[in-house]
């Protein structure tokens, strides 16, 4: 009979990324290909790699050949690349992305295909967290164990005292990847201190910064990773119950977490006396109800406690005073996808990597006007001109340059590019005026506006506030209306000092990190784009062309090249255009919908 | 204890307090908005701001960040300073500022900081927020553009009330207060939380508070229930009206809690049926008349009936919602002036036992001051609606249960709302309940679940009582109550493992004689279990008026002189004659039922003050036939009432606002109640019209104001001696009906019979009660509380009313007794099992008592949808 080993195995990228890109279609179509063309093989569905424009991926693995992935694969090219990959042994190198490493000294690889680490977009990757995404089934308990699944759980709770533990992960220096950057260990070690019987262990899984995908990616793809995490803290403070407050947005995440429990159940490392350590140890899913301030630690609390999900001051700490009123840790989902892999390869090896503050890798999103956009992992001290250029292959325009990288999400702040020299570790970014953040990187091009950008942001925590403390609540409105008027060309030069002014204000006297750092957007672009926002109010002019009041739309006759590309999207053909024509846009029947300047490569309509 | 430096200031203050804690006691002044002593703190207004030096470079609330050892706080900075100015400006950025026309203005906090912060202008220039004020609901007006979300509102509600009504609907800078799927609202009307609004945007619809510089405030008791708040009520003096009333924190034995009737009832002080005149009967009207002519028609037919009769043909009525010191004078009106032995009141003609028999009933046990409910471990309620009949008590009780970890079992024959809180819910068939507790009993004493040696040092007769429950097994029992076996054994155990209960006694049980062996069963529990006078437990029983406790201490009863001194006695009469310098009737064979009496022609004038038999007797018909048949009737009163428009004369006494007095709780303690508005109109205060009245009778009463009478009071009955009446406010001192007594006690043997099963044809088991909104005649004198209870209705369960014919909510029914029938609104309620339909004994247009007869207000009726 043939073992795993033997047989062919075809896998498709099916987490939301995956998905959405077409592996919904890709993957039925892979099943009755593989069946027309009479090929016994095992078709799994795995998670993400991270290079989402490159979705829908499919690999294909042979007995004892090197796992080859192909890129944009839609259901037309499945059976061409299904039969010249199994039937012929030929790779189609037009659909091809990479083949990867098999652990084995005996390889054996394809001619002619790029292995992953030779390819700029993983070269200068380092992956811990997401060594699993995309390669496992996340549905699939023994995939997991394969690669060396619930080994840290059985070593913690075999050979290890709950301060053991505690004190590897303080060795690896890991900092809280949900954004503040708070010792790991150190955290547990308060949680483990503080006293009573009863102590909860919540794993934050509320990702909601716009932009920010890098949880639902480690959830989707690779969950017990996460349970691992969670059945070591709660352990290591003496927790008997975990919650994971997922937000309900995220629901193949749910999903995957769902069969992952079960399975952790069955399998015994969850439930009663894990692996005859004594250990009881439940986990329990709380779906959030979609406000982004359940994110915050004392709010995602109240939530679970069936509360309206609102901050609540801190201290006390929930290490002291948390769910329930009792002792409990809080650990965002990044985090946790780490402790095993510290666990099993030393607090002290992992600290080998990153900077002398910022320990091991780190997770980013990345979006925007970048050409290569997807989720990546890279060791901690990387430039962020690393990130941008070299891993994700720099704008997505020709004649467009970045300008800026906004770090952090709403909380965050922005890096020129003029500063991407900037290392990637939680002081450098404070220091630059962002946030390490929990890992959104949107990258904004010169047809950005930057007054735009900080009244986006506003206008998101200015929603999301909860309502409870007044400089949230009332100050981040106000400091919108301001902006929404500079927007509008009706702003004063006062209005400045005012955001400054106020901003500071709305950052030292809210209750919660969402007020705390609401302004951080709107004082990061004041501090570096001071005389965009003065553009916009003295001479009612907006750069980039996306403050719709302020723009003429009228076409630069000395740059039109009469190309004509921004007739096509016009939707009410208010864009006269013939060939060798200078393009004009007619005012009686323009709708500003911008669609014409968007299309237009030489930014010719002003 | 801890240290903290404050501003330089080094104090010490207790582990947990926060910074402001620290700051009052350093005598630091800090600005505060949504704090509020009574709650928990939030920190939500983030005016408190303050730093922390070595702390984090942000602002700290000081309202909610605890202190911590060798902690440095500074409370005074530019910083903080701006910080707080901001907050400010920004809490009226979209504020209407409309001070001119809010009843908050002069009384509103935010007003109080803008000056203080001294703001002239905003920097900040938005459009003001114009939504329409909600009044979706029957009382409170919602004007969300005033309301600055400190979320006090929602705090009280939820955390003293208990109830939870309103919450924030919506994020940021749409949040409002609002109720849960923007439903009506659903409360209690309790009016907490317009009454802690620092802002105008919580009002009622129906008090115009007034200035505050124009308004004194006035702290007295509350006119309503048993349970004696303490009630601070708005006085605009220039216009000599009462405008508005809240529970302060603090104060009395309420402290926070305040209930709808304690917010709006007043509103019958200034209603417009108040009686301006006296009135005269001229056939079939009543006319108003000088009070000459008043008191002389009083005289003048009271002294022919005397002649033609003899004194014995007058009988006095005395008033549960009138003070002592009225009472007092009442009876002694009555058997001194008359000369007869005739003087009673409604709560001992329905149950002698707790009433003039009350120091005999209680056997020894000493009455529990409901603060005690804060300490016990278990609080066992037996047939009360606690919630609706003393809400505040009610309240009590479910602040000891959420708050303070005690258990509760409650014994009710209907579905009663603490029954959602309580560990055991023992629903009986109604007038059961004595089988029930002995059921208890029995369960004790054969499981020994109290050792045997604690029970006989407890116990006197214990083998005699264990005789007497040996029949109420846990089966018999099932079988007799309808609750299971197994709960009955679970409430054993729960009683007699508890370290101190409180057993509360309501109107089920005390407000009916039929149930007096209920009462003594409950005793013997109470004994058996150490709750006797252990100080750990204790008995408590709920008192339906102000001053039901009163009336009975002021001897106004035909065989107890005040403070339970026997009228058979000759020593004591012979100590009262000497006070008095008259003569004092002994109660004869024919001191029974006034109305039995008058029925059979034995009373021919009756003087009733302040109460309203013609509603309040159980037996309607008798008492409408009774009144019927008495030549002369005088009726003291504010309004009339259903019993005056029987009244050959009506005098019009005062409310409890426009004079003063003492009321007697339920605990026996006694309260003065302050004068806040003089007399309305040509109204007089009651005492003045039975010395007036006494004066034409040509007999003088010695004094006309209330403090002389309460010390004539303290000097003839030894139960109010200690009373002070030097005080001008306040409580007076705690009566004990059961001086020296120890702490063994008697059982009282208990016999039981099953209520008989009704005749077959009137299948359902009508109760009654009070409403949460009503209370006597006068709560429906408040257009509030009208406007919140407006009309009479039948309760059914749900299955009862698809079982007749598919009755809905509102459907009119015809609900018959073999005694009377009454058409009303259906209405479901989860409170009735099924079997068992409610009245409320609230309605003069449904007088539910036509449905009694005899002395129970319990009956067997037939219901038929009739529309």
């Amino acid at each position: 009979m043939a073992t795993a080993k033997d047989r062919i195995k075809v896998l498709v990228g099916m987490a939301t990324c995956g998905q959405a890109a077409g592996g919904v279609k890709v993957y039925p179509e892979v099943e009755r290909q593989l069946k027309e063309l009479g090929i016994e093989a095992d078709l799994n569905a795995v998670g993400c790699i991270g290079c989402c424009s490159l979705e829908p991926l499919m690999d294909i693995v042979m007995p004892g050949r090197t796992r080859v992935t192909y890129k944009q694969v839609d259901a037309e090219k499945v059976g061409k690349i299904l039969q010249k990959h199994i039937k012929e042994g030929e790779i189609d190198k037009k659909s091809v992305l990479a083949q990867m490493h098999t652990n084995g000294k005996d390889e054996n690889p394809y001619e002619g295909v790029p292995f992953f680490d030779e390819i700029p977009f993983f070269a200068k990757q380092r992956k811990i967290v997401l060594k699993r995404c995309g390669y496992i089934d996340p549905k699939s308990f023994d995939d997991y164990i394969a690669m060396d699944g619930y080994k840290a759980v059985t070593k913690v709770l075999k050979e290890m005292t709950q301060q053991q533990v505690i004190d590897e992960v303080t060795k690896s220096g890991l900092r809280g990847r949900g954004g503040a950057g708070f010792p790991t260990g150190m955290k547990w070690s308060f949680a483990s201190k503080s006293p009573g019987p009863q102590k909860y262990f919540i794993c934050n899984a509320d990702e909601g910064d716009p932009g920010a995908f890098m949880d639902r990616s480690v959830l989707e793809g690779d969950p017990h990773a996460v349970l691992e995490g969670m059945i070591i803290g709660g352990y290591a403070i003496g927790a008997n119950t975990g919650y994971i407050y997922c937000r309900a947005e995220y629901p193949l995440a749910i999903e995957q977490l769902l069969v992952a429990i079960d399975d952790a159940n069955k399998h015994g490392y969850l439930g009663k006396n894990i692996l005859g350590s004594g250990f009881d140890y439940q986990l329990i899913i709380k779906e959030g109800a979609g406000a982004f301030v359940c994110g915050e630690e004392t709010a995602l609390m109240a939530s679970i406690e069936g509360f309206r999900g609102m901050p609540r001051s801190r201290p006390p700490f929930p290490a002291i005073k948390g769910l329930f009123g009792k002792p409990t840790n809080i650990n965002n989902v990044e985090t946790l996808a780490n402790i095993g892999h510290i666990i099993l390869m030393g607090g002290a090896k992992y600290a080998e990597i990153g900077t002398e503050k910022t320990k091991g890798t780190k997770v980013f999103a990345v979006t925007g006007k970048i050409k290569n956009p997807g989720l990546i992992e890279v060791p901690a001290g990387i430039q962020l001109r690393e990130v941008l250029i070299d891993i994700c292959g720099g704008s997505d325009r020709k004649n467009v340059q970045i300008k800026a990288t906004q770090l952090g999400g709403p909380s965050g702040g922005c890096i020129p590019f003029e500063h991407a020299e900037t290392a990637i570790d939680y002081e450098s970014l404070i220091q630059a005026g962002a946030i390490m953040g929990s890992g959104g990187v949107v990258v904004m091009d010169e047809m950005n506006c930057m007054v735009d950008v900080a009244r986006y942001f506003l206008n998101f925590t200015a929603e999301e506030s909860c309502g409870k403390c007044t400089p949230c609540r009332v100050g981040t409105k106000v400091m919108l209306d301001i902006l929404e008027r500079i927007c509008r060309g009706e702003g004063e030069m006062e209005d400045i000092q005012k955001l400054e002014d106020l901003g500071n204000d709305i950052k030292a006297a809210s209750l919660c990190a969402l007020g705390q750092t609401a302004p951080n957007p709107v004082l990061s672009t004041i501090r570096y784009y001071r005389h965009e926002y003065e553009q916009h109010i003295k001479d009612k002019f907006c750069a980039a062309t996306v403050c719709v009041p302020l723009l003429k739309f009228e076409v630069r006759e000395d740059v039109c090249t009469k190309c004509g590309l921004c007739k096509k999207p016009c939707p009410t053909d208010a864009l006269v255009w013939e060939k060798k024509q200078t393009a004009r846009i007619n005012h009686a029947t323009c709708t500003k919908c911008r669609a014409c300047i968007e299309a237009c490569p030489f930014r010719a309509i002003k | 204890m801890i240290k903290v430096t404050i501003d330089g200031i080094q104090v010490e203050v207790e582990n947990g307090a926060t910074i402001l804690d620290a700051a009052k006691k350093a005598g630091v002044y800090i600005p505060t908005f949504c704090h509020d002593d009574r709650l928990a703190p939030t920190g939500a207004c983030r005016i408190c701001l303050v730093e922390i030096e070595g702390g984090p470079p942000r602002l700290f609330a000081s309202c909610v960040t605890p202190a911590a050892d060798k902690m440095v706080v500074k409370t005074k900075s530019e910083k903080i300073a701006k910080a707080r100015k901001t907050n400010i400006e920004l809490l009226l950025v979209h504020h209407p500022l409309d001070c001119p026309v809010c009843p908050a203005a002069g009384q509103c906090h935010l007003q109080d900081l803008t000056y203080e912060f001294g703001l002239q202008t905003s920097r900040f220039k938005m459009p003001r927020k114009e939504k329409e004020a909600d009044i979706s609901n029957p009382c409170i007006e919602q004007n969300d553009n005033r309301c600055v979300l400190c979320g006090k509102c929602i705090r009280v509600c939820n955390e003293i009330q208990g109830v939870g009504a309103i919450g924030l609907v919506k994020r940021g800078f749409n949040a409002y207060v609002g109720t849960p799927f923007q439903n009506e609202l659903n409360c209690d009307f309790c009016g907490h939380c317009v009454t802690t609004c620092p802002v105008g945007a919580r009002n009622s619809r129906f008090i115009m508070k007034g200035r505050a510089w124009n308004v004194k405030t006035v702290n007295s008791i509350c006119s309503f229930c048993g349970t004696g708040c303490s009630i601070s009520y708005d006085v605009r003096e220039r216009e000599n009206l009462v405008t508005g009333a809240k529970a302060v924190h603090g104060l009395g034995i309420n402290g926070n809690f305040q209930c709808s009737k304690g917010w709006q009832g007043f509103q019958y002080i200034h209603s417009k049926d108040r009686l301006s005149k006296p009135l005269i009967r001229s056939g079939k009207t009543l006319s108003p008349v000088s009070w000459d002519d008043a008191l002389e028609e009083v005289s003048k037919n009271l002294k022919r009936i005397i002649d033609e009769h003899g004194p014995q043909a007058v009988a006095g009525m005395g008033s549960e919602r009138m003070s002592n010191e009225e009472n007092y004078l009442f009876q002694k009106f009555i058997r001194t002036v008359v000369g007869s032995a005739k003087v009673d009141n409604i709560l001992n003609m329905k149950n002698r036992a707790v009433g003039e028999g009350l120091p005999e009933t209680l056997g020894g046990l000493v009455l529990a001051p409901l603060e005690r409910l804060d300490k016990v471990q278990l609080i066992f309620l037996a047939g009360a609606d606690a919630t609706e009949e003393s809400p505040v008590a009610g309240n009590m009780i479910r602040r000891a249960v959420t708050k303070l970890n005690a258990k509760l079992i409650v014994a009710n024959s209907r579905n009663i709302r603490l029954g959602r809180i309580a560990s055991q819910s023992l629903a009986h068939r109604v007038g059961t309940e004595a089988a029930l507790v002995n059921g208890i009993i029995h369960e004790i004493l054969t499981r020994n679940l109290v050792p045997r040696e604690a029970a006989a040092s407890r116990i006197e007769n214990l083998e005699e009582l264990r005789n007497s429950v040996s029949t109420f097994t846990p089966d018999y029992v099932e079988r007799i109550t309808g609750v299971a076996a197994a709960e009955i054994s679970r409430a054993a155990e729960g009683l007699a493992s508890s370290e101190g209960t409180a057993f509360l006694c309501g109107r089920d049980i005390i407000g009916n004689a039929g149930n007096a062996t209920a009462l003594e069963a409950l005793k013997n529990l109470i004994i058996l279990t150490g709750n006797g006078n252990s100080g750990k437990g204790g008995i408590m029983l709920f008192r339906e008026f102000s001053n039901s406790q009163g009336v009975n201490d002021m001897g106004v009863t035909p065989n107890m002189l005040p403070g339970y001194q026997s009228a058979k006695d000759p020593k004591v009469r012979e100590k009262f004659e000497k006070a008095w310098g008259k003569p004092v009737p002994e109660p004869g064979k024919e001191t029974g039922d006034i109305i039995q009496q008058a029925i059979d022609g034995k009373i021919k004038a009756l003087y009733i003050m302040g109460e309203d038999p013609v509603m309040r007797y159980p037996d309607g018909q008798k008492v409408r036939e009774a009144l019927g048949k008495i030549e002369f009737i005088i009726c003291q009163d504010l309004f009339i009432t259903e019993t005056a428009s029987y009244a050959n004369v009506v005098l019009p006494g005062v409310s409890f606002a426009e004079k003063t007095g003492t009321f007697t709780n339920m605990e026996g303690r006694v309260q003065r109640f302050a004068q806040q508005i003089s007399p309305l109109d040509e109204a007089l205060p009651d005492l003045n019209i039975l010395c007036k009245v006494a004066e034409r009778m040509g007999a003088k009463l010695k004094s006309n104001i209330s403090e002389e009478a309460m010390a004539e009071i303290a000097q003839l009955s030894p139960l109010y001696s200690g009373i002070s009446t030097a005080t001008g406010k306040g409580c007076g001192g705690t009566v004990s009906y059961s001086p020296g007594a120890d702490s063994k006690g008697k059982a009282g043997i208990v016999s039981f019979s099953a209520p008989s099963e009704g005749p077959k044809d009137f299948p359902f088991t009508l109760v009654t009660g009070n409403l949460l909104h009503h209370l006597g005649p006068y709560s429906r004198k408040s257009e509030a509380l009208n406007a919140v209870a407006g009309g009479s209705f039948v309760e059914l369960s749900l299955k009862d009313m698809k079982e007749l014919d598919g009755i809905k909510e509102g459907d009119m029914v015809l609900v018959e007794s073999p005694h009377g029938r009454l058409s009303l609104p259906a209405k479901f309620n989860s409170k009735s099992p099924q079997g068992v339909a409610f009245i409320p004994n609230n309605f003069e247009n449904a007088p539910v008592n036509i449905l009694f007869s005899g002395n129970s207000e319990v009956t067997q009726v037939r219901i038929y949808r009739t529309a």
